[in-house]
């Protein structure tokens, strides 16, 4: 199953960031152990963790990218 | 849980020394690692956070490092306070945007001890006196846990502020608590703005 993924998958109130890293590659298996993002949000980087288990099909927001509470930042295949 | 609260006051540290130090702690730790706060100076150094796209506007001696904090380019050296809150605020159920507050309004309680009145500017994170920064904030957070944290101008020379746009703000003014009440001490102000950020955490701690 396909699901997307939103900055509220990292379990906090987050309204807009700007996107910084990703340390994730597209059909990479991802453990819940890693981290999948980095993106800043007044002065501070947030290195978030694998949300859920599974293959990462598809990153649909790039390094310096500005992205709100609704939009999808990812596309992972849930193990 | 904040009775195990660690402050470590340190001499004045290389940059890249007590950022190693605490990028291994952070990625050391687990959940029932108690927290600490750091205090200390740095030597003259510019850092600059890893989205940060601002230079130096002049050549300088000083060395600039290329950080994994958040926030622009920024100067450190003695005379400011350096405070490195690693905290755990996911254990205590604090999301990063709420412990930037928190340590705003750590310095702002602080600062107000010693008659100086500053105050919070919108969209520009940060402690402010009349309009010109007094107080930085820099973070990183992995799993969690913070690192970095916060830069106050105690009594400091401000002059490699000139070199830069202060945190990324064109023609930002510095100023420090020297410039309002001379009789600070920067070892006090350090173990009390510690103990400060440890009173508003506490509110947290179930």
């Amino acid at each position: 199953m396909k699901r997307e993924i939103f900055l509220n998958d990292f379990g906090e109130m987050l309204e807009k960031v700007t996107i910084r890293k990703w340390h994730a590659d597209v059909d990479q298996d991802l453990s819940t152990d890693d981290s999948l993002v980095s993106f800043e949000t007044a002065k501070a980087i947030m290195e978030a963790p694998v949300p859920v288990e599974g293959k990462l099909v598809e990153i649909l927001c790039q390094p310096g990218e500005q992205i709100v509470r609704d939009q999808p930042i990812a596309v992972i295949e849930v193990a | 849980m904040l009775e195990s609260i660690l402050l470590r006051e340190r001499e004045v540290m290389n940059f890249k020394a007590s950022w190693l130090e605490m990028k291994e702690f952070t990625e050391c730790r687990d959940e029932n690692t108690p927290d600490e706060i750091w205090v200390l100076q740095h030597n003259p150094v510019f850092t600059q956070g890893e989205g940060g796209v601002t230079k130096l506007l002049a050549p300088s001696n000083i060395p600039l490092e290329i950080t994994d904090r958040g926030g622009e380019i920024t100067y450190h050296g003695p005379g400011q306070l350096i405070i490195y809150p690693l905290v755990d605020i996911k254990r205590l159920g604090i999301g990063v945007r709420e412990f930037v507050n928190i340590l705003e309004q750590a310095m702002i309680n602080w600062l107000d001890t010693v008659g100086v009145e500053a105050e919070r500017k919108e969209n520009a994170p940060g402690v402010y006196v009349n309009g010109m920064k007094i107080g930085s904030i820099g973070l990183r957070a992995k799993r969690g846990s913070v690192y970095h944290g916060l830069a106050l101008n105690i009594d400091m020379d401000l002059t490699p502020f000139s070199k830069i746009d202060p945190c990324g703000m064109k023609g930002m003014k510095m100023t420090q608590v020297s410039e309002f009440n001379e009789g600070v001490n920067i070892q006090g102000a350090g173990k009390e703005l510690a103990q400060e950020i440890i009173k508003l955490l506490e509110k947290f701690d179930v």
